[in-house]
């Protein structure tokens, strides 16, 4: 018999039939009630077994984070919280877990903390809530190629590795098969790079944007997706040293298409996950409450995830100059009050106390912000802007 | 990124997204061979070294834009985690290349 995906199961409802199913056990009470999880959907299943029915060493091996497979018949559930169970006619431990050793890893059920989640980010897929977090991660990529793929546009795989002739790349990670033991110089005691693999100095890409402007003028539309690099020493909960990028590029178009691109795209994207993972969402949702309420009151979501979600889905992004954007801010009340930290000046760059005024207190939804003073661009925060950063220093004019 | 005809201001955007701010950056990039020219006299860049930029600006250059959009923070808008290292399998941060 093949085995069936819980996932699947639930989604059928059908009762009466004989399947199979495997997974990792979340919990056994009573003797009788084993919650297994097969990854597949966050929902677990139950089996219900008759203890008696089985040999005491097969007993003592169902225990948390175990792993089983079970045949059995699909029943309407008598008990709360499921509609479906699985009543037993066959179980195998597959791969037994040491009670004594699992107490002292994430797997012990209980409250876990991010941090140590993080710490066992080799387990951490077995719990709700990295489950919830990576099956919307897939979802995400999946709806991105699938926008872009619908739309025309073509994948381009721009290189990981790149060349850069340009001094000051200070913050992009050094690709060499040079050996660090004997580093090659020349006559002014430089490195020579002539000796590398690539017989010029070379780093791991912080961006697929030039690629992709090639491909875009041949192709017309293309979209990269892979991951970038920054040396950058911050260790802070938005960087990170090695992340994915997504940048399409087209052809025949201007600052508006471009806007018009972005804006159908994030909402395309949003929307997928609203729709295909409700779920995983509703799950998070909750847990951002409960996370919420040992917040001060100032540090608390106005909306709930969904909220949030929705909120881009179903509003036109306000889209306003930045010239505007200026006179909008010069005329609002915490500017008034001085309540701004940063000073609010044509010419100098919004600070994310500005961003969030706008977004959060003024428009209330997304906001688009375009023709920014020349002086002022690519000089800015932000992880988008400091690849442009980067890409100024390897090409100067270019970002 | 493209000079916008005030000669002030350049033909960039940013999306902000409530509650994380920048989700996406994006321009019109500059594919006018001239400008990119001055440009290269303005900031001492040897034209040899980004000889193939500028030959998509010589033969048949035509205006095209672009925006970029780091995964990680869809995913953290989309899930409610606020450290950007719990939306990602196996983070890679100073110190730390584990797993």
């Amino acid at each position: 018999m093949k085995r069936k995906k819980i996932k699947a199961l639930i989604e059928s409802g059908t009762v009466g039939s004989q399947v199979k199913v495997s997974g990792w056990v979340r919990s056994f009470r009573n003797d009788r009630f084993i919650a297994i999880n097969d990854g597949s959907c966050i929902q677990t299943m139950q089996i219900v077994i008759e203890s008696e029915k089985l040999t005491s060493d097969v007993l003592t091996q169902i225990t948390v984070g175990s792993a089983l497979t079970v045949v059995g018949t699909m029943v309407e559930s008598q008990g709360r919280g499921q509609t479906i169970e699985i009543h037993a006619e066959e179980i195998k431990v597959v791969g037994h877990a040491d009670t004594e050793a699992i107490s002292k890893t994430i797997l012990q059920p209980k409250r876990h903390s991010l941090e140590t989640l993080r710490e066992q980010a080799h387990l951490r897929f077995r719990t709700n809530t990295f489950g919830a977090v990576f099956r919307i991660r897939h979802h995400l990529a999946f709806a991105i190629h699938k926008y872009f793929n619908d739309r025309g546009f073509f994948y381009l795989h721009a290189p990981i590795i790149t060349g850069s002739d340009a001094e000051g790349a200070g913050e992009m990670f050094k690709v060499t098969s040079l050996d660090l033991k004997s580093i090659p110089k020349n006559d002014t005691g430089e490195v020579d790079f002539s000796e590398d693999f690539f017989g010029k100095e070379t780093h791991l890409t912080v961006s697929g944007q030039l690629e992709a402007e090639l491909g875009a003028l041949g192709l017309g539309q293309v979209y990269t997706f892979g991951p970038t690099f920054r040396a950058e020493n911050s260790n802070t909960s938005r960087h990170l040293a090695e992340f994915w990028m997504i940048e399409p590029e087209i052809a025949f178009a201007d600052l508006e298409d471009d806007m018009d691109l972005g804006e159908e795209f994030l909402k395309y994207c949003v929307d997928y996950i609203l729709q295909n993972c409700k779920e995983d969402i509703e799950f998070l949702d909750n847990r951002s409450v409960q996370e919420d309420k040992g917040k001060p009151q100032a540090e608390r979501n106005e909306l709930t995830l969904t909220e949030r979600m929705e909120l881009i889905v179903n509003n036109q992004f306000e889209r306003i100059t930045y010239t505007k954007a200026i006179e909008v801010l010069e005329r609002s009340k915490p500017y008034k009050k001085k309540k701004f930290k940063f000073p609010v000046e044509w010419g100098t760059d919004l600070a994310s106390e500005h961003e969030r005024y706008l977004v959060e207190k003024h428009f209330k939804k997304p906001v688009i912000i375009y023709n920014y003073p020349a002086s002022i661009k690519p000089f800015t925060c932000g992880i988008m802007t400091i690849i442009r950063q980067l890409l100024l220093w390897m090409f100067y004019f270019q970002a | 990124m493209r000079n916008n005809d005030d000669n002030k201001t350049v033909a960039a955007m940013d999306v902000l997204f409530p509650g994380i701010g920048e989700i996406i950056g994006g321009s019109q990039r500059e594919e006018r061979l001239d400008v990119l020219k001055q440009k290269c006299m303005e900031f001492d860049i040897p034209e040899d070294h980004v000889w193939w930029y500028l030959e998509t600006r010589k033969f048949g250059t035509v205006p095209h834009a672009g925006f970029g959009l780091g995964f990680e923070r869809l995913v953290m808008f989309c899930t409610g985690m606020t450290n950007i290292r719990d939306v990602i399998p196996f983070p890679r941060t100073p110190k730390n290349a584990e797993f």
